[in-house]
């Protein structure tokens, strides 16, 4: 089943304030990716991979092509989509875990992870159940549960990040560097996190940096290349 | 999607050239929080004075959707018919607390005036509701007799949230809610704004010079220039992928704060 379709997508930046400097960064990029699938992308830094992300996830604007995502409720292009369209496939249909965690301040690790489920209306035991469960096997101690992540370390706040994006079963989740900051113990719950998301029928694109873990998940590899 | 419940078209008024606001169009949804962001002087509180009905535009239409589930065109609507619907169907938080409440009736009369302006009559029903509003801004009831005069800063903003929110309002329009406060009383009063708006599903226009607040409570964002709107989108669209010059460099100074 068909997850997402990328046509001839290009990007790119104009920096009005730098003398008006085009940076071109993707040029016409074709690609698909099936329920269950994860896709990797790869390629020299600064080549375009955490923006191509971006752009499924909404987040920065395609100049030309279509993104078109496939949910329950249809298809809708990302590239010409209203903002309500894009904030509800947010919260139905499309994951997104950082490289770092935006940190809200003052609100506490709990309420950020229960953030999702309660958008969706799930029973508060269940939601209780599910984000201990998250936490623990994330192996973030409880005695953090109830404090604001700003003061975490950078391994603890990404892990607060991952559990964040994936306590929601999304059908489609995409992964910027997810394990950047991990000691290999976590990177393994991570790359089981992902293994589990896969086996549930989630279409998975992401970014590792990590050959290991990269083999390990990847289906497909999508090699991106320096425009410029 | 749902209909809208305020979309303005063409929405027009020119104090001289280029100085006001200038062929605006916009829709907000129920729920939604707008941001509205832009330099000093390009038009922003024009706008949402414009919008609210405070000030009549010289062209344009702006038309409402009423709980009654009808569409009022603001800029025709009459002065009683507005003042109407500013009670029962907007909130208005002004930027200076002083201009949103009356600072030498009690706290509680403050919050039991607007529901007093929609009919009710019961004095201990409403002073419950008064005492229940300042729980809920976090102010202690206990000082439901206390005259906002002596309240500081960020009380009295939170006593104008009370007042605006107790009427169940359906779209409230807020001009620097925060400006004027220092960051700390400003951080639990955004908390407590976040909060409200999310239980209670109104729809919130809100002016800001702050991309931070900006960030923090709008699903959308308009960025005005010279009294127009140069660039809009989802709020995370718009400042990490800024496309006109004015917006990037307005994304480019907070970076250089941070
Ligand atoms: N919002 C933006 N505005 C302007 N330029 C940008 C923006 N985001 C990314 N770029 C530029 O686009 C290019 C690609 O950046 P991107 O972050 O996608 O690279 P990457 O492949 O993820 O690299 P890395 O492996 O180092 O993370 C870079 O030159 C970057 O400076
Ligand atoms: N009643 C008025 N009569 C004449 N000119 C006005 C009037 N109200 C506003 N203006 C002018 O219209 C322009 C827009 O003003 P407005 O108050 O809407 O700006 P703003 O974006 O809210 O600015 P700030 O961020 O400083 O509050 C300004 O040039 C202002 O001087
Ligand atoms: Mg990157
Ligand atoms: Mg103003």
């Amino acid at each position: 089943m068909r997850r997402i379709t990328v046509t001839e997508v290009s990007k790119t930046f104009t920096l009005h304030n730098q003398g008006g400097t085009k940076l071109p960064v993707l040029d016409r990029m074709s690609f698909h990716v099936d329920a269950g699938e994860c896709v990797v992308l790869y390629g020299p830094s600064g080549c375009g991979k955490s923006t191509f992300l971006k752009m499924l996830f909404g987040n920065y604007l395609a100049d030309q092509g279509s993104i078109e995502i496939h949910s329950e409720e249809g298809v809708v292009d990302l590239v010409r989509a209203h903002p309500h369209e894009v904030l509800t496939l947010r919260q139905q249909t499309l994951g997104f875990v950082s490289q770092f965690l935006r940190v809200i301040p003052r609100i506490s690790t709990w309420d950020l992870v229960c953030d999702p489920l309660k958008r969706q209306g799930i029973d508060p035991t269940e939601i209780d159940e599910r984000v201990a469960h998250m936490l623990k096997r994330l192996n973030l101690p409880e005695s953090l549960w109830h404090l604001a992540p700003a003061t975490f370390s950078g391994g603890e706040q990404q892990r607060v990040n991952i559990a964040r994006s994936l306590i929601l079963d999304y059908p489609i989740v995409l992964l910027d560097e997810p394990t950047a900051s991990l000691d290999a113990a976590n990177r393994e719950v991570v790359a089981g996190l992902i293994a589990d998301a896969g086996e549930r029928g989630a279409a998975l694109v992401g970014i590792f940096h990590d050959d290991t873990l990269r083999s390990h998940v990847a289906d497909r590899l999508i090699h991106l290349e320096a425009v410029a | 999607m749902r209909d809208p419940i305020l979309s303005a078209r063409h929405l027009t008024r020119e104090y001289a050239p280029g100085q006001g606001c200038l062929d605006i169009e916009l829709d907000v949804w129920p729920g939604e929080v707008l941001g509205i962001v832009g330099e000093s002087g390009s038009g922003k509180s024009t706008l949402l004075r414009l919008l609210s009905g405070q000030e009549r535009p010289d062209t344009g239409s702006n038309r409402f959707f009423t709980s009654t589930d009808e569409w009022v065109e603001l800029t025709e609507a009459s002065e009683s018919h507005l003042r109407y619907l500013g009670r029962t169907e907007f909130g208005i938080i002004h930027q200076n607390p002083r201009d949103g409440l009356r600072l030498r009736i009690s706290a509680g009369g403050n919050i039991g005036e607007r529901l007093m302006g929609v009919g009710e009559r019961n004095y201990g029903d409403i002073r419950a509701r008064a005492a229940q509003w300042m729980q809920e801004v976090e102010i202690d009831p206990a000082r439901i007799d206390d005259k906002p005069l002596y309240f500081s800063g960020g009380m009295q903003q939170r006593l104008q949230i009370a007042r605006n929110l107790v009427t169940n309002p359906r779209l409230i329009f807020m001009d620097e809610p925060t400006g004027g406060l220092d960051v700390s009383v400003q951080a639990r009063l955004l908390d407590t704004l976040k909060r409200l708006v999310q239980e209670l599903g109104i729809a919130v226009i809100i002016v800001t010079h702050d991309m931070g607040v900006a960030r923090l409570l709008a699903d959308r964002l308009l960025v005005m220039k010279n009294g127009r709107v140069i660039e809009s989108g989802l709020t995370d669209q718009v400042l990490d992928d800024p496309h006109a010059s004015y917006t990037q460099q307005l994304v480019a100074s907070i970076l250089q704060v941070n």
